[in-house]
C-alpha cells in the first residue's frame, strides 16, 4: 500500500473481480478500430496503460451493439457481431497479463450521430432531432425495443466470451438510454414514456437482459451523466433520482458519473473538461450520485494529479477516479505515483486539442504532450542509440526541449542553448491568456526531465554559429521557433495602433477602448487577446474570415472560451477580413460578397495571422556541420502537438 | 303528663323520606363503586403479606381508637380528632336508632331510653362541632405549617359543620313546635326551639322544620356519596392501614421477591398493593414531612409527597383509558428517592401507620434493576460487589488498623464467649477504627473473651440493600450466615447499629435465632454494672449530650443502654437535646447517605450539630460509627472541632477506665 | 449523544477483565507477570471497556434492532467480563481462547475473529488498567484496515455512516474527529456514565453459557503474531464530504459558468456601473447611448 495514496491503492472488489487500485482509464472512442474491430493499435495503446499500472480498463468507448447505433462515423468497435470475439480475446489476455481488470462499453446511441455512412435510419424515443447532429431520427418501435434490448445482451455476452471482466452500459452523453429518460428527448405515450418510471422501463429493460445473458459472474456497470446541463433536461436532482431507481433496482456494479451530455455544443464540451474547468471539477456530480446509490461510484472530470484523486476518493466523492487523459498524457502515472516520483508524471493539462477534439473530428487520439500516444506500435520502446553523439539542441522551447530529452535518454551527449533565461519558448506567452495557465505543464515537465537526465543547458546564451562549431557537435538540432506574421494588408505595417496578439499578451497594447481583433489564425491566440483585452475593460470585437471566430478550436475548447468572450460582452462576425487601413480608418471586406465597409471606430487593432519562422541559424549552419535539423516552428510554424512530435521523431532516428 | 316519646319523623312526608332513604342507598353504591375502582388498581400491585390475623387487625383498630398509639404525640390533635370521630359515631347511632324505631318493628323509644338518648346525642353533637371548630382554628386561624391547603379539605369542613348545625337546627325547630319540657335534655336543640319560638310565628315553624330537615338529608347525602373521594377517603381507608400495622420491627426492611429477567418500571402492577392502599389511607396531615430530615436541610424529598405520590399514581391508573400504564417515575423524582436517610422518622411519626421509608426503599430497588443508579451510588455498589465494602476500599485493608492488636481469629480450640463484628466503617475509616480499637481495648481490660473474623468479615449488606439492591444483600447474608454458622456464633456484639439491625433483624428471620447480637451499648452498660469496668471518677462536671443512632434508638428500641455507659462516665452531667430518644434527629448518614451526593441547601449533619451545640455540652456521645463520622464532618464544616468533640461511647468509656 | 439514524448497527465490544488497581501489586522478577498482593485477588472489569459497553448499548437503545456483540480474549476467569456484558444487556457474547500474551495477540486474535464478520463499529477501552499498553484498539484497527479514533472522551453524533466524537489530548483540550463507519473507536473510561448493573442481572448473566473460540496464529520470527489475512480487500466506503453543487433549477449555462468558475456566483456580464460627468449635451448624448446599447429605446 503506498503511503501518500493509502485510498488510491487499495483494491477494489466489484462483484467478482477485484480491482487493485482505484485508477480507471474510462471509455472513449479512439478511432483506432479497424473494420470495426479493435486492431494492434488499439490493444498497444490499452497495453502501455495496463503495464503501467492501472486497476481498471474500461476500453471502446461507444461500442455499438447493433448496426442501427452509427458506428463508422467515428470508427467504434461493431460489437454486433460476433467476428469480434477473438479480437476481443487477445485485447483481454494482454490487458490480464498486467493485472489490470478489463471491461467494455457497450451503446446505442439512438439518434445521436449520422446516418450518412451507415444508412442505417436512425432511431430515437421521439421524432426529436439531436441538437448536435441535426438528423430527425424514427421513432422507436415496441420490435424495435426487443430487437435493441437483445442487442445489447448479445454484445455484453460476446465481451463475457472474449474474456473480458464486465461491461458498461452507456447512460450519457445522450444515447439512446438516457434519450428515453430525458423528459425534453422523450414524448411518447406508451409505456416507455411519460413519468420517470416508464421512462427508465428501457433502460431497466436492457439493464435486465444484460445481467440475465452474462450470468451473476460478470461485472455489469452503467455510465450515466450527474447534470446534463440541457435545458429542460437530465439535471442533478432528476439524476440523483434515477441514480436512486437504478441502484434499487440492484444489479449494477458500479456508477460511472460524468458531467455534461453529448446534446448540444456547451454539454459536449462539459463532458471532457479542458483546462478552462478547474480540476476534478464534477466531484460534486459523483458525490450526489454515490449519497444516493449503494454501488461503487466512478468520480470522472479533469483528475489529473493522484494527489486530487486521493483528495476525492478521501472525500467520498467517488470510489474510483477515472484518470482517462491523466493516462493519455502519461500511461505510466500509477507506478510513478505509487513509487512517489511525482515529479516525473507528465501531467494532463487538459488541453483536450490531441485528444479528445481530435476524436470528435473522426481523427484517431493523441497527446499534444506525448508523443508515443497513437503511435505505441512504433513508438513504444525507445532504444538507445547505437553510436553516442554529440547533440548541440538550439532553443528550449517545447521541440528543443523534447528532443534533448529523447536524445539524452538514448544515450547521446546534449548540450542546449536558450538565448532568453527560460525554458518553454512560445508557452511562456501562451500560458498568460486567460485559463490557459496549464499550459505551462508541458514545459515544466520537459525542463524538469531534461535537468534530471543531466543535458548540458546553456540558459541566457545566443546560439551563434561560431559557438556551435565549438562544441564540435555530430549533430546540430535546431528548433528557434517562430514570431508573429504581419498579415499582407496594407497600411498595416505602417498602423501605429496595430498589435499582435502576443504583444497583447505580454500587456504591450496600445491605449484605446475600442478593439478590433483580427482571428485569421483560427487558434487559441486571438480570442485569448480578445479576452486579455476585455478583461482590462475595454470594448472587442472579433472578426474572421473564417466560418467562425476560434474557426480551428476543438469541440471542447470552443464552448468554454464562448461563454467566457460572450459574458465578457465580445462581439464576433465571422467571414470578414481586414482589407486596408488607410490613415486610421480599418476597411473590412466579406469575404464571400466582396463589399467593403469602412471602420472608423478602431482604436486598437490586433492581428492574429500565424507565425514565421525563425530561421536564419538553420540557414547559416546549413552545410557547416554534419548532420541538421530544423524542427518545429522553425521549420514550419504549426501547433504544439506538430512541434512534439516532430521533435520526438527526429531525436528518436539521430 | 304526656308520653316521653314522640312521633317519628314527624312532618316527613313520604317523599322526603323516599328522598332520604333512596339518596343515602345511591350515594353509597357511588362512594363503593368509585372505591370499587382504586381497589381494582391495588389489586394489580405486587404481593404484598402483612401477616396481621383479622383479630389482630380488630385489636390494631380499637387500639388506635381509644388513642392509645400514636395520637397522643400531637394532643391536639387527638382531641379534634377524638371529637369528631366520637361525635359522628354518636350521631350515626342516634340517627340508626330513629331508623330501627321507625322501619322496624321494634319499639324502644320512649321513656328512661329516650331521654338518656336524646341528651347523649346531643352531647355528641355538641363535640362533633367541637372537634371541627378546633380543626378550622388548626387550619385556618393558627395555621400550622405542615397541613397541605386543599379545597377537598376545606369542603370536607363546610359540609361537616353544616351537618351538625343542620341537624340542630331540625331538632330545635321540630321541638320549638310543642315544646314538651321533658326535651330539656336534648339541651341544644331545646335551647334553640326557645330561640326560634322567641324570633318565628308558630305557624312556619313546620315549614322550616321541613326545610331544614331536608338540608340536613341532603348534605348527608353529598357526605355519604363523596366519602370516597380524595381527601375524603382518608376517613374510611385509614382504618385499613391501622389494622395492617406492620408487626415487624422498623428497622427491617420488607421482602423484595425478585423474579427472573424483571424489569420494573414504576408502575401500580411493580409496586406492593398495600403501598397503593397507603397512599389513598393518607391523611395528609404532613407529619412525616415535618420529622424529615431531608426535608428540612432543604432536599428533593418530602415524604407526604412520595406517599400522595403513589395516590396520583392510581388516579392516573384509574383515569387511563388506552392501556398505557402509568409510572410512579413520572410523579416521583429520582432524586427525592435518592435524599432517603431511612431513618424511620416518618413511619414512627404517621398517625395511621403507613409505611413511608418502605415505599422509597421498594423505588430504589426498581431504579437498580433499570440500571438509574447516580454515579457514587454506583461505586459504592460496585465497591460492595466486587470488594465487599461500600467505601470502595481494596479488601486487603480491612485489618489494617488492627495490626499489632493481635486479635484472636476463629480457632476451633478455643471457644470464644463472643465474636466481636468490626464492621466496614470500624475497619477502614480512619474516625470509626477508634471506636474500634477502644472496643479492643475494653473487652481486654474486662476480660471478656471474643474473637474477631479478621479478613472473613464482609458487609452486612445493609446498605446493599437500602440503596435498592436486594440480590446483592442477600448475596452478603448468604455468606455472612454462613462463615458465622461455620465458627459457631452464640453472641455477637457490635459497634454499629446498622450491623447489628441487618444481623439482628434481617439476617434470621424464621425460626429461632441461631446467635444473639447485642450493640456494644449494651454490653458496656453490662459491664459497667457488673464491675467489670471500673471508671475513674470526676468532681469535675462534664456535660455530654448524647444523639440517638436511629438504627439504635428508633428502628430497634435501645434508648437506656448508651444513657447509662454516658452516666456512668467520670463528671457526666446528661443535656438532652431537644429532640431525642424515638424522636431524635437523623445525623444524615443512613440509607447509603454516606456515600451519596449530597444534595439541598443545608446538610443534615449539620443541622444536628446546631442542635447538639444548644445544649451547652462539650461532648456529643453517640453510639454509631456513621453518627460519629457525620457529625465529625459537619463539625470540621463549622470549624467546632476544637469546642464540641464528638465520641463514640465506647471511645469515651476507654478513656474512663481507670488503669 | 445524538443517533441520526435510526438503522440498525452492529456493534462489537472488546472487554477485559482486569487485576483491580487498587490492591497492592506486584510484578514477578522471572515471569514479569504482574500479581496481586492479596490473599483473595479482585478482578474487575477495565473501566474504560465499561465505558465502551455503555456506549454501544445506548446506541442500541436508540437505534431499535441493533445489536451488540462483547468478545474477550481470556482464559476462563475473564469471562467474567463477558457476564457483565450481558448483564448489561448485550445480544452475544464470545470467549476467544489463542496462543501468546499481549496486546499484539490479543488484537490478531480479535482480528481473526472479526474477519469473519463485519462490524459496523467496534468499540475498545482506550487502554486498560493493568497494562496500559492502549495498544489492542489501535493494532485491531490497523490489522482490520478500518478507520479508527483513539482516546474519544465524548460522542457528539453517530449515524449510519459516521460517527462524530472527541478526542481528549494534552492539556484539556479536545478534538472534534469524525470517522466513517464501519471504523473502531477506543474509549476514556470516563467519556460514557455507566448505568448500574444490579447484582441480580449479573446473577442471571452467570447463568449463561459463552461460547469458547479457540485461534491459532502463526508467530513470525521476531515472535510477534503473523497477522491474519485479510477476508475482503474492500476499504470502508468513504462518507461522502458535501461540495459546491449548482441549483438545478439555474439555467445550464450558469450551472457550466459556475462550474468553470470553481464555484462562483454567475457574473452578470458587464454588470458595470459607471458615472457620465460633462454638460447637459454630453450627459444625455451618453445617456441615450446607454439605452440604446441596451436596447431599451
Amino acid at each position: 500500500m503506498s503511503e501518500q495514496f493509502p485510498l488510491l491503492f487499495s483494491p477494489l472488489q466489484l462483484r467478482n473481480k477485484t480491482i487493485k487500485n482505484r485508477i480507471a482509464s474510462t471509455a472513449h472512442v479512439t478511432i483506432f478500430a479497424e473494420n470495426g474491430m479493435p486492431a494492434d493499435r488499439e490493444r498497444r495503446y490499452y497495453e502501455e496503460k495496463a503495464k503501467g499500472g492501472a486497476g481498471l480498463l474500461i476500453c471502446f468507448g461507444s461500442s455499438s451493439v447493433h448496426p442501427t447505433s452509427p458506428a463508422l462515423d467515428w470508427k467504434v468497435v461493431e460489437m454486433f457481431d460476433d467476428r469480434v470475439i477473438p479480437h476481443l480475446q487477445k485485447f483481454s489476455d494482454t490487458m490480464h497479463g498486467y493485472g489490470a481488470a478489463v471491461l467494455a462499453q457497450i451503446t446505442h446511441r439512438g439518434r445521436r450521430g449520422h446516418s450518412n455512412l451507415s444508412w442505417q435510419r436512425l432511431l430515437g424515443p421521439s421524432r426529436v432531432k439531436e441538437p448536435n447532429h441535426r438528423e430527425v431520427p424514427g421513432v422507436v418501435q415496441r420490435e424495435d425495443i426487443d430487437m435493441i434490448v437483445k442487442a445489447f445482451g448479445q454484445a455484453a455476452l460476446r465481451l463475457k466470451q472474449g474474456g473480458f471482466d464486465g461491461v458498461e452500459i452507456s447512460a450519457a452523453h445522450c444515447h439512446l438510454i438516457d434519450q428515453f429518460w430525458g423528459p425534453h428527448v422523450n414524448f411518447r405515450d406508451d409505456e416507455f414514456g411519460g413519468d420517470l418510471d416508464n421512462r427508465m422501463k428501457f433502460g431497466f429493460m436492457v439493464i435486465e437482459r444484460v445481467r440475465e445473458t452474462v450470468g451473476d459472474d460478470f461485472i455489469v456497470g452503467i455510465r450515466i451523466t450527474g447534470d446534463d446541463f440541457v435545458e429542460g433536461g437530465l439535471n442533478n436532482d432528476i439524476m440523483c433520482e434515477i441514480a436512486q431507481k437504478l441502484s434499487e433496482h440492484g444489479m449494477l456494479d458500479y456508477f460511472n458519473v460524468i458531467g455534461g451530455s453529448g446534446e448540444t455544443l456547451p454539454a459536449e464540451a462539459a463532458c471532457v473538461p479542458s483546462m478552462n474547468f478547474p480540476l476534478a471539477c464534477f466531484k460534486h456530480l459523483s458525490g450526489r450520485i454515490r449519497e444516493v446509490v449503494k454501488e461503487p461510484v466512478i468520480a470522472v472530470g479533469r483528475i489529473n494529479d493522484p494527489v486530487v484523486a486521493e483528495k476525492l476518493l478521501a472525500d467520498g466523492q467517488g470510489d474510483i477516479v477515472a484518470m482517462t487523459r491523466a493516462l493519455i498524457a502519461d500511461p505510466y502515472l500509477p507506478l510513478k505515483a505509487k513509487e512517489g516520483r511525482l515529479d516525473d508524471i507528465r501531467q494532463c493539462m487538459g488541453y483536450n486539442e490531441g485528444c479528445i477534439d481530435r476524436q470528435y473530428r473522426g481523427i484517431p487520439v493523441g497527446c499534444v504532450q506525448n508523443p508515443v500516444i497513437g503511435k505505441e506500435v512504433d513508438w513504444a520502446d525507445l532504444p538507445p542509440a547505437t553510436t553516442t553523439k554529440k547533440v548541440v539542441v538550439i532553443g528550449a522551447g517545447p521541440a528543443g526541449l523534447e528532443a534533448a530529452r529523447i536524445l539524452k535518454t538514448r544515450g547521446h551527449q546534449v548540450v542546449l542553448f536558450e538565448k532568453s533565461d527560460r525554458f518553454g519558448g512560445q508557452l511562456n506567452i501562451a500560458k498568460l491568456a486567460a485559463k490557459r495557465g496549464d499550459y505551462d505543464g508541458v514545459a515544466r515537465w520537459l525542463e524538469l526531465q531534461v535537468k534530471k537526465l543531466g543535458v548540458d543547458i546553456r540558459l541566457n546564451t545566443e546560439a551563434t554559429v561560431d559557438g556551435i562549431l565549438a562544441e564540435n557537435p555530430d549533430t546540430v538540432v535546431v528548433a528557434t521557433g517562430a514570431v508573429p506574421l504581419l498579415p499582407p494588408v496594407p497600411g498595416l505595417q505602417e498602423c501605429e495602433f496595430a498589435v499582435s496578439a502576443w504583444d497583447v499578451l505580454l500587456g504591450k497594447a496600445p491605449a484605446g477602448n475600442r478593439v478590433l481583433v483580427l482571428d485569421d489564425q483560427g487558434g487559441q491566440e486571438s480570442v485569448g487577446a480578445a479576452e486579455f483585452l476585455l478583461d482590462e475593460g475595454r470594448e472587442v470585437e472579433i472578426i474572421t474570415p473564417h466560418y467562425s471566430v476560434g474557426e480551428d478550436l476543438g469541440p471542447t475548447n470552443k464552448p468554454p472560451v464562448y461563454a467566457r468572450l460572450y459574458a465578457k460582452g465580445v462581439r464576433m462576425q465571422s467571414t470578414w477580413e481586414l482589407a486596408a487601413i488607410e490613415s486610421g480608418i480599418v476597411r473590412l471586406r466579406n469575404l464571400h460578397a466582396g463589399v467593403e465597409i469602412e471602420r472608423d471606430d478602431v482604436d486598437v487593432l490586433v492581428y492574429s495571422y500565424g507565425g514565421q519562422s525563425v530561421d536564419g541559424l538553420a540557414r547559416e549552419l546549413s552545410g557547416k556541420v554534419k548532420e541538421l535539423h530544423n524542427i518545429g516552428d522553425s521549420y514550419a510554424p504549426r501547433s504544439l502537438h506538430h512541434s512534439i512530435i516532430e521533435a520526438h521523431k527526429y531525436a528518436r532516428e539521430i | 303528663m304526656e308520653p316521653i316519646t314522640r312521633q317519628i319523623e314527624w312532618n316527613v312526608s313520604h317523599g322526603m323520606l323516599l328522598f332520604l332513604y333512596g339518596g343515602t342507598f345511591l350515594a353509597v353504591l357511588l362512594s363503593a363503586w368509585r372505591l370499587y375502582r382504586r381497589t381494582a388498581v391495588w389489586r394489580s400491585g405486587r404481593p404484598y403479606s402483612s401477616g396481621i390475623t383479622p383479630a389482630r387487625a380488630i385489636e390494631n383498630v380499637v387500639a388506635w381508637m381509644f388513642n392509645r398509639s400514636k395520637m397522643p404525640r400531637d394532643r391536639y390533635a387527638a382531641w379534634m380528632h377524638s371529637l369528631i370521630l366520637w361525635g359522628f359515631i354518636i350521631l350515626l347511632i342516634g340517627t340508626t336508632l330513629v331508623f330501627l324505631e321507625h322501619q322496624t318493628p321494634l319499639h324502644f323509644f320512649y321513656g328512661t331510653f329516650y331521654l338518656v338518648a336524646s341528651a347523649i346525642i346531643d352531647a355528641g353533637g355538641v363535640a362533633f362541632l367541637a372537634g371541627l371548630g378546633m380543626a378550622i382554628y388548626r387550619r385556618y386561624l393558627h395555621r400550622q405549617p405542615r397541613l397541605k391547603s386543599s379545597g377537598w379539605v376545606d369542603a370536607l369542613l363546610v359540609l361537616l359543620v353544616a351537618i351538625g348545625v343542620t341537624g340542630f337546627f331540625l331538632e330545635g325547630f321540630r321541638i320549638a313546635v310543642t315544646l314538651p319540657s321533658f326535651e330539656r335534655v336534648s339541651f341544644v336543640g331545646y335551647g334553640l326551639a326557645l330561640l326560634f319560638r322567641s324570633l318565628v310565628s308558630a305557624g312556619t315553624l313546620p315549614l322550616l322544620h321541613r326545610i331544614s330537615w331536608s338540608v340536613h338529608a341532603a348534605l348527608c347525602v353529598v357526605l355519604f356519596g363523596a366519602a370516597t373521594v380524595y381527601f375524603f377517603r382518608h376517613v374510611v381507608l385509614s382504618l385499613t392501614t391501622v389494622a395492617l400495622r406492620p408487626q415487624r420491627s422498623s428497622g427491617k426492611l420488607r421482602e423484595y421477591p425478585t423474579t427472573a429477567n424483571y424489569t420494573p418500571s414504576g408502575t401500580a402492577a411493580d409496586l406492593k398493593w398495600k403501598d397503593l392502599l397507603d397512599g389513598d389511607a393518607c391523611t395528609t396531615c404532613g407529619r412525616c414531612t415535618s420529622v424529615c430530615p431531608a426535608t428540612a436541610a432543604g432536599k428533593a424529598l418530602d415524604p407526604r409527597s412520595i406517599v400522595l405520590g403513589l395516590s396520583q399514581l392510581v388516579d392516573r391508573q384509574t383515569a387511563s383509558h388506552n392501556g398505557h400504564l402509568p409510572s410512579a417515575f413520572d410523579i416521583i423524582t429520582d432524586r427525592e428517592l435518592w435524599d432517603c436517610t431511612t431513618c424511620g422518622a416518618c413511619v414512627y411519626e404517621c398517625p395511621v401507620n403507613i409505611e413511608v421509608y418502605d415505599k422509597i426503599v421498594d423505588l430504589r430497588r426498581q431504579l437498580v434493576q433499570i440500571g438509574r443508579v447516580s454515579p457514587a451510588a454506583q461505586v459504592s455498589l460496585d465497591g460492595l460487589r466486587q470488594r465487599q465494602n461500600p467505601w470502595d476500599y481494596s479488601p486487603a485493608q480491612r485489618t489494617a488498623w488492627s495490626e499489632g492488636l493481635k486479635l484472636p481469629t476463629p480457632a476451633p480450640e478455643t471457644q470464644a464467649e463472643w465474636v466481636y463484628w468490626i464492621g466496614c466503617a470500624g475497619s477502614f475509616e480512619a474516625s470509626a477504627q477508634s471506636i474500634s480499637k477502644s472496643m479492643v481495648n475494653i473487652l481486654r481490660q474486662a476480660n471478656v473473651s471474643f474473637v474477631t473474623l479478621g479478613c472473613q468479615e464482609r458487609c452486612t449488606g445493609d446498605p446493599a440493600r437500602r440503596m435498592g439492591d436486594e440480590r446483592l444483600f442477600q448475596k452478603f447474608k448468604k455468606s455472612n450466615v454462613e462463615t458465622l454458622r461455620a465458627i459457631g456464633a452464640r453472641k455477637i456484639v457490635t459497634h454499629c447499629p446498622h450491623c447489628l439491625n441487618t444481623l439482628k433483624n434481617e439476617y434470621l428471620e424464621d425460626g429461632q435465632p441461631e446467635f444473639t447480637v447485642v450493640h456494644h451499648s449494651q454490653l458496656l452498660e453490662t459491664l459497667v454494672k457488673e464491675g467489670k469496668l471500673q471508671l475513674q471518677t470526676s468532681d469535675e462536671n462534664r456535660p455530654i449530650t448524647f444523639h440517638d443512632p436511629c438504627y439504635l434508638g428508633r428502628h430497634n428500641g435501645e434508648f437506656d443502654a448508651p444513657r447509662s455507659v454516658v452516666a456512668a462516665l467520670p463528671g457526666a452531667e446528661l443535656h438532652e437535646m431537644e429532640r431525642n430518644r424515638e424522636k431524635s434527629f437523623c445525623c444524615g448518614g443512613g440509607g447509603g447517605q454516606m456515600w451519596l451526593e449530597s444534595s439541598g441547601s443545608q446538610r443534615v449533619e449539620g443541622l444536628r450539630l446546631a442542635e447538639a451545640e444548644k445544649t451547652g455540652a462539650t461532648v456529643i456521645a453517640t453510639a454509631c460509627p456513621f453518627c460519629k463520622i457525620m457529625l465529625e464532618s459537619a463539625s470540621s464544616t463549622a470549624g467546632k472541632q476544637q469546642l464540641i468533640q464528638i465520641k463514640d461511647i465506647a471511645e469515651l468509656v476507654n478513656e474512663a477506665i481507670a488503669r | 449523544m445524538k443517533v441520526l439514524h435510526t438503522t440498525p448497527f452492529k456493534i462489537a465490544v472488546c472487554l477485559k477483565e482486569v487485576l483491580d488497581a487498587r490492591l497492592p501489586l506486584k510484578v514477578e522478577a522471572k515471569t514479569g507477570a504482574i500479581q496481586q498482593d492479596a490473599p483473595e485477588p479482585v478482578v474487575t472489569l477495565n473501566p474504560a471497556d465499561r465505558s465502551a459497553l455503555e456506549f454501544a448499548m445506548q446506541l442500541r437503545e436508540q437505534s431499535p434492532g441493533s445489536r451488540v456483540e462483547v468478545f474477550s480474549v481470556s482464559d476462563v476467569a475473564g469471562q467474567a467480563a463477558l457476564w457483565y456484558g450481558l448483564a448489561r444487556g448485550a445480544d452475544d457474547a464470545e470467549r476467544i481462547e489463542g496462543s501468546g500474551k499481549g496486546a499484539p495477540y490479543t488484537a490478531a486474535l480479535l482480528a481473526t475473529r472479526f474477519h469473519k464478520e463485519t462490524f459496523d463499529l467496534i468499540c475498545c477501552g482506550d487502554e486498560t488498567l493493568d497494562n496500559s499498553s492502549a495498544l489492542v484498539g489501535p493494532l485491531l484497527a490497523e490489522i482490520l484496515d478500518l478507520p479508527q479514533v483513539t482516546g474519544v472522551v465524548r460522542i457528539v453524533e453517530c449515524s449510519k455512516s459516521s460517527i462524530l466524537v472527541e478526542r481528549g489530548l494534552e492539556r484539556g483540550s479536545r478534538e472534534l474527529v469524525e470517522m466513517d463507519l464501519p471504523g473502531l473507536i477506543t474509549l476514556k473510561a470516563e467519556s460514557v456514565p455507566w448505568r448500574y448493573v444490579s447484582y441480580q442481572k449479573l446473577e442471571e448473566a452467570q447463568l449463561r453459557n459463552i461460547p469458547v473460540r479457540r485461534e491459532t496464529l502463526p508467530t513470525s520470527s521476531n515472535g510477534l503474531p503473523k497477522w491474519p489475512e485479510q477476508a475482503t480487500p474492500t476499504a470502508p466506503r468513504a462518507r461522502v464530504k458535501k461540495s459546491f453543487t449548482p441549483d438545478s433549477k439555474m439555467s445550464p449555462a450558469d450551472r457550466v459558468r459556475m462550474i468553470m468558475a470553481g464555484g462562483a456566483a454567475p457574473q452578470e456580464s458587464k454588470s458595470k456601473s459607471s458615472v457620465v460627468e460633462g454638460d447637459a449635451e454630453y450627459v444625455s448624448e451618453q445617456l441615450y447611448r446607454f439605452l440604446k446599447h441596451h436596447e431599451f429605446v
